[in-house]
Protein backbone atom coordinates (compact mmCIF):
# COMPACT_ATOMS: atom_id res chain seq x y z
CA UNK A 1 0.00 0.00 0.00
CA UNK A 2 1.63 3.27 -0.82
CA UNK A 3 2.97 5.12 2.28
CA UNK A 4 0.54 8.28 2.15
CA UNK A 5 -2.26 6.10 2.40
CA UNK A 6 -1.40 5.04 5.94
CA UNK A 7 0.01 8.07 6.70
CA UNK A 8 -3.36 9.61 7.03
CA UNK A 9 -4.00 7.12 9.38
CA UNK A 10 -1.36 6.78 10.93
CA UNK A 11 -2.38 8.23 14.18
CA UNK A 12 -5.92 5.74 14.26
CA UNK A 13 -3.89 2.95 13.84
CA UNK A 14 -1.08 3.82 16.24
CA UNK A 15 -4.03 4.33 19.05
CA UNK A 16 -5.79 0.85 18.05
CA UNK A 17 -2.59 -0.99 18.42
CA UNK A 18 -2.00 0.46 21.45
CA UNK A 19 -5.86 0.11 22.99
CA UNK A 20 -5.37 -3.39 23.03
CA UNK A 21 -1.54 -3.18 25.10
CA UNK A 22 0.99 -0.68 26.07
CA UNK A 23 4.23 -1.56 24.12
CA UNK A 24 7.47 -0.20 22.62
CA UNK A 25 8.10 1.69 19.48
CA UNK A 26 9.74 -2.01 17.65
CA UNK A 27 7.05 -3.80 19.75
CA UNK A 28 4.23 -1.43 18.12
CA UNK A 29 5.46 -2.01 14.75
CA UNK A 30 6.23 -5.56 14.68
CA UNK A 31 2.09 -6.12 15.68
CA UNK A 32 1.25 -3.71 12.69
CA UNK A 33 3.31 -5.58 10.61
CA UNK A 34 1.97 -8.75 11.93
CA UNK A 35 -1.49 -7.86 12.08
CA UNK A 36 -2.22 -6.48 8.28
CA UNK A 37 0.32 -9.29 6.51
CA UNK A 38 3.08 -6.59 5.38
CA UNK A 39 0.21 -4.15 3.78
CA UNK A 40 1.72 -1.33 5.23
CA UNK A 41 4.92 -0.29 4.17
CA UNK A 42 6.54 2.74 5.65
CA UNK A 43 9.53 3.98 6.64
CA UNK A 44 9.54 2.34 10.72
CA UNK A 45 11.47 5.67 11.85
CA UNK A 46 7.77 7.48 10.84
CA UNK A 47 6.23 6.06 14.07
CA UNK A 48 7.95 7.45 16.54
CA UNK A 49 7.22 10.88 15.74
CA UNK A 50 3.60 10.05 15.48
CA UNK A 51 3.65 8.39 18.99
CA UNK A 52 5.31 11.30 20.29
CA UNK A 53 2.93 13.88 19.14
CA UNK A 54 0.38 11.50 20.27
CA UNK A 55 1.78 11.61 23.64
CA UNK A 56 2.33 15.73 23.25
CA UNK A 57 -1.25 15.87 22.23
CA UNK A 58 -2.32 13.91 25.69
CA UNK A 59 -3.82 10.94 23.94
CA UNK A 60 -0.77 8.87 25.26
CA UNK A 61 1.27 8.77 27.64
CA UNK A 62 4.79 6.89 28.54
CA UNK A 63 7.36 5.93 30.74
CA UNK A 64 10.97 4.20 30.68
CA UNK A 65 11.40 0.67 31.30
CA UNK A 66 14.37 -1.44 31.37
CA UNK A 67 12.77 -4.28 28.80
CA UNK A 68 15.44 -7.37 28.31
CA UNK A 69 18.43 -5.47 29.16
CA UNK A 70 17.78 -2.38 27.16
CA UNK A 71 15.86 0.98 28.12
CA UNK A 72 12.52 1.02 26.38
CA UNK A 73 9.91 3.87 26.03
CA UNK A 74 6.53 2.28 26.65
CA UNK A 75 3.58 3.86 25.44
CA UNK A 76 -0.19 3.25 26.62
CA UNK A 77 -3.18 5.07 25.92
CA UNK A 78 -4.36 7.56 28.47
CA UNK A 79 -8.27 8.22 28.86
CA UNK A 80 -8.43 11.34 26.37
CA UNK A 81 -6.73 9.07 23.58
CA UNK A 82 -9.25 6.13 23.79
CA UNK A 83 -11.75 9.01 23.18
CA UNK A 84 -10.14 10.18 20.41
CA UNK A 85 -9.63 6.76 19.13
CA UNK A 86 -13.66 6.21 19.14
CA UNK A 87 -14.31 9.33 17.45
CA UNK A 88 -11.75 8.57 14.72
CA UNK A 89 -13.06 5.16 14.74
CA UNK A 90 -16.48 6.43 13.86
CA UNK A 91 -15.09 8.97 11.04
CA UNK A 92 -13.27 6.83 9.31
CA UNK A 93 -15.83 3.86 9.56
CA UNK A 94 -18.04 6.58 7.83
CA UNK A 95 -15.19 7.58 5.04
CA UNK A 96 -15.12 4.05 3.82
CA UNK A 97 -18.69 3.99 3.75
CA UNK A 98 -19.32 6.96 1.62
CA UNK A 99 -16.21 6.11 -0.33
CA UNK A 100 -17.50 2.23 -1.29
CA UNK A 101 -21.16 4.06 -1.85
CA UNK A 102 -19.54 6.49 -4.45
CA UNK A 103 -17.45 3.31 -6.01
CA UNK A 104 -20.63 1.24 -6.78
CA UNK A 105 -20.26 -2.67 -6.73
CA UNK A 106 -16.76 -4.39 -7.68
CA UNK A 107 -18.62 -5.99 -10.29
CA UNK A 108 -19.17 -2.83 -12.20
CA UNK A 109 -15.91 -2.24 -12.35
CA UNK A 110 -14.62 -5.42 -14.43
CA UNK A 111 -13.61 -4.93 -18.10
CA UNK A 112 -15.91 -6.43 -19.91
CA UNK B 1 22.86 -6.70 25.33
CA UNK B 2 22.31 -8.82 22.36
CA UNK B 3 24.54 -10.54 20.31
CA UNK B 4 23.19 -8.08 17.15
CA UNK B 5 25.21 -5.01 19.56
CA UNK B 6 27.56 -3.40 16.97
CA UNK B 7 29.82 -1.01 17.26
CA UNK B 8 32.41 -1.19 14.73
CA UNK B 9 33.44 1.55 12.56
CA UNK B 10 31.85 0.52 9.61
CA UNK B 11 27.94 -0.47 11.47
CA UNK B 12 25.63 1.26 9.59
CA UNK B 13 23.53 1.52 12.73
CA UNK B 14 26.06 3.61 14.57
CA UNK B 15 26.63 5.54 11.59
CA UNK B 16 22.87 6.26 11.67
CA UNK B 17 22.99 7.28 14.93
CA UNK B 18 26.10 9.75 14.62
CA UNK B 19 23.66 11.12 12.07
CA UNK B 20 20.90 11.73 14.09
CA UNK B 21 22.76 13.35 16.37
CA UNK B 22 24.58 15.52 13.78
CA UNK B 23 20.99 16.51 12.52
CA UNK B 24 18.83 17.11 15.33
CA UNK B 25 18.85 20.57 16.32
CA UNK B 26 21.21 21.16 19.74
CA UNK B 27 17.76 23.29 21.50
CA UNK B 28 16.12 20.35 22.45
CA UNK B 29 18.67 17.65 24.36
CA UNK B 30 15.88 15.93 25.92
CA UNK B 31 14.36 15.15 22.80
CA UNK B 32 17.58 14.22 21.06
CA UNK B 33 18.79 12.28 23.89
CA UNK B 34 15.19 10.06 23.98
CA UNK B 35 14.99 9.85 20.26
CA UNK B 36 18.26 8.23 20.02
CA UNK B 37 17.49 5.99 22.88
CA UNK B 38 14.60 4.59 21.14
CA UNK B 39 16.00 4.55 17.05
CA UNK B 40 18.99 2.72 18.96
CA UNK B 41 16.87 0.22 20.92
CA UNK B 42 14.90 -0.56 17.48
CA UNK B 43 17.69 -0.90 15.63
CA UNK B 44 19.32 -2.98 17.29
CA UNK B 45 16.09 -5.34 18.03
CA UNK B 46 15.52 -5.09 14.25
CA UNK B 47 19.11 -6.30 13.56
CA UNK B 48 19.31 -8.88 16.69
CA UNK B 49 16.03 -10.54 14.74
CA UNK B 50 17.54 -10.37 11.44
CA UNK B 51 20.69 -12.03 13.23
CA UNK B 52 18.64 -15.20 14.30
CA UNK B 53 17.34 -15.86 11.20
CA UNK B 54 20.58 -16.24 10.07
CA UNK B 55 21.68 -12.38 8.34
CA UNK B 56 24.95 -11.23 8.42
CA UNK B 57 25.41 -8.80 11.84
CA UNK B 58 26.16 -5.97 9.02
CA UNK B 59 23.81 -7.05 6.44
CA UNK B 60 20.98 -7.10 9.80
CA UNK B 61 21.97 -3.75 10.73
CA UNK B 62 22.14 -2.18 7.15
CA UNK B 63 18.51 -3.67 6.36
CA UNK B 64 17.21 -2.45 9.93
CA UNK B 65 18.64 1.14 9.12
CA UNK B 66 17.03 0.83 5.50
CA UNK B 67 13.42 -0.05 6.82
CA UNK B 68 14.01 3.00 9.48
CA UNK B 69 13.96 5.11 6.91
CA UNK B 70 16.13 8.46 5.91
CA UNK B 71 17.73 10.43 8.74
CA UNK B 72 16.31 14.20 6.87
CA UNK B 73 12.86 12.66 7.06
CA UNK B 74 13.18 11.86 11.21
CA UNK B 75 14.57 14.89 12.05
CA UNK B 76 11.82 16.82 9.89
CA UNK B 77 9.20 14.66 11.93
CA UNK B 78 10.48 15.44 14.60
CA UNK B 79 11.38 19.30 14.30
CA UNK B 80 7.72 19.98 13.19
CA UNK B 81 6.46 18.76 16.93
CA UNK B 82 8.63 21.77 17.97
CA UNK B 83 7.40 23.96 15.76
CA UNK B 84 5.91 27.12 16.60
CA UNK B 85 1.93 27.37 15.68
CA UNK B 86 1.09 29.86 13.47
CA UNK B 87 -1.92 30.91 16.11
CA UNK B 88 1.00 31.90 18.21
CA UNK B 89 3.25 33.35 16.00
CA UNK B 90 0.03 35.98 14.78
CA UNK B 91 -0.11 36.35 18.80
CA UNK B 92 3.64 37.25 18.80
CA UNK B 93 3.82 39.62 15.75
CA UNK B 94 0.59 41.55 16.74
CA UNK B 95 1.97 42.20 20.68
CA UNK B 96 5.48 42.93 19.75
CA UNK B 97 3.69 45.54 16.80
CA UNK B 98 1.34 47.13 19.30
CA UNK B 99 4.51 47.18 21.59
CA UNK B 100 7.29 49.19 19.21
CA UNK B 101 4.38 50.77 17.23
CA UNK B 102 3.05 52.47 20.55
CA UNK B 103 6.40 53.34 21.56
CA UNK B 104 6.99 55.35 18.13
CA UNK B 105 4.14 57.21 18.24
CA UNK B 106 5.14 58.25 22.16
CA UNK B 107 8.39 59.25 20.74
CA UNK B 108 6.53 61.15 18.06
CA UNK B 109 4.23 62.81 20.79
CA UNK B 110 7.91 63.56 22.62
CA UNK B 111 8.91 65.21 19.35
CA UNK B 112 5.63 67.26 19.51
CA UNK B 113 6.85 68.75 22.77
CA UNK B 114 10.06 69.16 21.73
CA UNK B 115 8.86 71.34 18.64
CA UNK B 116 6.81 73.72 20.94
CA UNK B 117 10.20 73.88 22.81
CA UNK B 118 11.38 74.84 19.31
CA UNK B 119 9.27 77.55 18.42
CA UNK B 120 9.02 79.36 21.93
CA UNK B 121 13.10 79.58 21.45
CA UNK B 122 13.94 80.18 17.92
CA UNK B 123 10.25 81.09 16.38
CA UNK B 124 7.71 79.53 14.43
CA UNK B 125 10.05 79.92 11.17
CA UNK B 126 12.55 78.04 12.79
CA UNK B 127 10.14 75.23 13.48
CA UNK B 128 8.55 75.58 10.16
CA UNK B 129 8.89 77.76 6.88
CA UNK B 130 7.44 78.25 3.31
CA UNK B 131 10.08 76.59 0.48
CA UNK B 132 11.98 78.42 -1.57
CA UNK B 133 9.59 78.52 -4.61
CA UNK B 134 6.61 77.29 -2.90
CA UNK B 135 3.32 78.76 -4.36
CA UNK B 136 0.40 79.44 -1.80
CA UNK B 137 -2.61 79.21 -3.48
CA UNK B 138 -5.37 81.88 -2.77
CA UNK B 139 -8.14 79.80 -1.52
CA UNK B 140 -5.10 77.93 0.90
CA UNK B 141 -4.27 82.06 1.91
CA UNK B 142 -8.22 82.45 2.43
CA UNK B 143 -8.29 80.18 4.74
CA UNK B 144 -5.17 80.39 6.86
CA UNK B 145 -5.97 84.32 7.13
CA UNK B 146 -9.58 83.28 8.21
CA UNK B 147 -8.25 80.98 10.93
CA UNK B 148 -5.51 83.94 11.95
CA UNK B 149 -6.89 87.58 11.67
CA UNK B 150 -3.58 88.73 13.37
CA UNK B 151 -1.37 87.50 10.57
CA UNK B 152 -0.07 90.60 8.40
CA UNK B 153 0.35 88.27 5.48
CA UNK B 154 -0.43 84.61 3.93
CA UNK B 155 2.97 83.38 4.66
CA UNK B 156 2.25 84.16 8.40
CA UNK B 157 -1.07 82.86 8.23
CA UNK B 158 0.41 79.77 6.50
CA UNK B 159 3.09 79.40 8.76
CA UNK B 160 1.28 79.67 12.19
CA UNK B 161 -1.08 77.10 11.13
CA UNK B 162 1.59 74.61 10.34
CA UNK B 163 3.48 75.22 13.22
CA UNK B 164 -0.07 74.05 15.03
CA UNK B 165 0.14 70.70 12.86
CA UNK B 166 3.42 70.16 13.78
CA UNK B 167 3.17 70.75 17.28
CA UNK B 168 -0.84 69.93 17.70
CA UNK B 169 -0.44 66.37 15.54
CA UNK B 170 2.58 64.98 16.74
CA UNK B 171 1.64 65.26 20.07
CA UNK B 172 -2.03 63.70 19.29
CA UNK B 173 -0.27 61.02 17.82
CA UNK B 174 1.96 60.66 21.49
CA UNK B 175 -0.93 60.47 23.04
CA UNK B 176 -2.86 57.36 20.77
CA UNK B 177 0.66 56.36 21.72
CA UNK B 178 0.08 56.11 25.31
CA UNK B 179 -3.89 54.83 24.87
CA UNK B 180 -1.86 51.81 22.56
CA UNK B 181 0.65 51.13 25.65
CA UNK B 182 -2.31 50.99 27.83
CA UNK B 183 -3.99 48.44 26.08
CA UNK B 184 -0.85 46.46 25.16
CA UNK B 185 -0.40 46.31 28.75
CA UNK B 186 -3.74 45.14 29.38
CA UNK B 187 -3.84 42.42 26.97
CA UNK B 188 -0.34 41.62 28.48
CA UNK B 189 -2.05 41.29 32.06
CA UNK B 190 -5.14 38.96 30.55
CA UNK B 191 -3.62 36.45 28.45
CA UNK B 192 -0.49 36.33 30.88
CA UNK B 193 -3.44 34.98 33.40
CA UNK B 194 -4.40 32.95 30.52
CA UNK B 195 -1.07 31.52 30.12
CA UNK B 196 -1.35 32.44 26.74
CA UNK B 197 1.64 35.56 26.53
CA UNK B 198 3.88 35.69 24.20
CA UNK B 199 5.97 38.05 22.10
CA UNK B 200 9.05 37.38 19.79
CA UNK B 201 12.06 36.78 20.99
CA UNK B 202 13.69 39.90 22.17
CA UNK B 203 16.64 39.66 19.63
CA UNK B 204 14.31 40.25 16.74
CA UNK B 205 12.23 42.90 18.24
CA UNK B 206 15.42 44.67 19.56
CA UNK B 207 16.66 44.46 15.89
CA UNK B 208 13.33 45.82 14.42
CA UNK B 209 13.20 48.70 17.03
CA UNK B 210 17.06 49.41 16.62
CA UNK B 211 17.20 49.62 13.07
CA UNK B 212 14.17 51.80 12.82
CA UNK B 213 14.73 54.67 15.42
CA UNK B 214 18.31 54.65 13.88
CA UNK B 215 16.95 55.18 10.51
CA UNK B 216 14.25 57.74 11.27
CA UNK B 217 17.02 59.65 14.04
CA UNK B 218 19.86 59.51 11.88
CA UNK B 219 17.61 60.61 8.50
CA UNK B 220 15.65 63.19 10.26
CA UNK B 221 19.38 64.85 11.86
CA UNK B 222 20.84 64.82 8.61
CA UNK B 223 17.98 66.42 7.21
CA UNK B 224 17.76 68.88 10.32
CA UNK B 225 21.21 69.96 9.61
CA UNK B 226 21.04 70.11 5.80
CA UNK B 227 17.77 72.43 6.00
CA UNK B 228 19.98 74.56 8.73
CA UNK B 229 23.74 74.55 6.95
CA UNK B 230 22.68 74.29 2.96
CA UNK B 231 19.03 75.15 2.82
CA UNK B 232 17.11 78.35 4.00
CA UNK B 233 18.13 78.27 7.21
CA UNK B 234 14.78 78.10 8.38
CA UNK B 235 12.22 74.88 9.68
CA UNK B 236 15.33 73.26 10.60
CA UNK B 237 13.13 72.49 13.59
CA UNK B 238 10.60 70.41 12.52
CA UNK B 239 13.74 67.47 11.93
CA UNK B 240 16.22 68.57 14.88
CA UNK B 241 12.89 67.48 16.78
CA UNK B 242 12.23 64.37 15.51
CA UNK B 243 15.51 63.06 15.85
CA UNK B 244 16.88 63.24 19.72
CA UNK B 245 13.77 61.09 20.39
CA UNK B 246 14.56 59.00 17.94
CA UNK B 247 18.01 58.48 18.46
CA UNK B 248 17.69 58.03 22.40
CA UNK B 249 15.05 55.58 21.52
CA UNK B 250 17.77 53.98 19.14
CA UNK B 251 20.28 53.87 21.99
CA UNK B 252 17.56 52.17 24.33
CA UNK B 253 17.04 49.06 21.62
CA UNK B 254 20.66 49.02 20.90
CA UNK B 255 21.74 48.75 23.86
CA UNK B 256 19.46 46.19 24.81
CA UNK B 257 20.25 44.43 21.55
CA UNK B 258 23.98 44.24 22.17
CA UNK B 259 22.38 42.73 25.52
CA UNK B 260 20.61 40.31 23.84
CA UNK B 261 23.87 39.10 21.59
CA UNK B 262 25.81 39.04 24.20
CA UNK B 263 23.92 36.63 26.05
CA UNK B 264 22.88 33.79 23.63
CA UNK B 265 25.29 31.11 23.31
CA UNK B 266 28.39 31.64 20.70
Amino acid sequence: MRPDLIRGHLELVLLGILSQGAGHGYEIITRLRDRTDGTFDLNEGSVYPALHRLEDAGLLASDWQPVAGRRRRIYRVTNPGLTALAAKRREFSTLVSAVESALGPAAALSPA
Amino acid sequence: MSSAEGGAPDSPIESYLDELVTRMPAEQPRALRQLLAETEAHLRDDAARAVAEGASLHDAEADAVRRFGPVPDMVGAEQRRFATPVSTVTRQLFSTALLLGSIGAITVGLSGLIAEVFQQAAGARALIDVRPGQVLSGSDCARWLAADPTAHDCRAAAIHDWVGEVVIYRVAFGLLGVAALAVFLLLRRRWTRQRSWSMLPPLVSDTIATTAFATAGIWTLGTGIDTLAVGPGTGYGQWLSAAPVALAAAMFFGIRLVRDLRHQPA
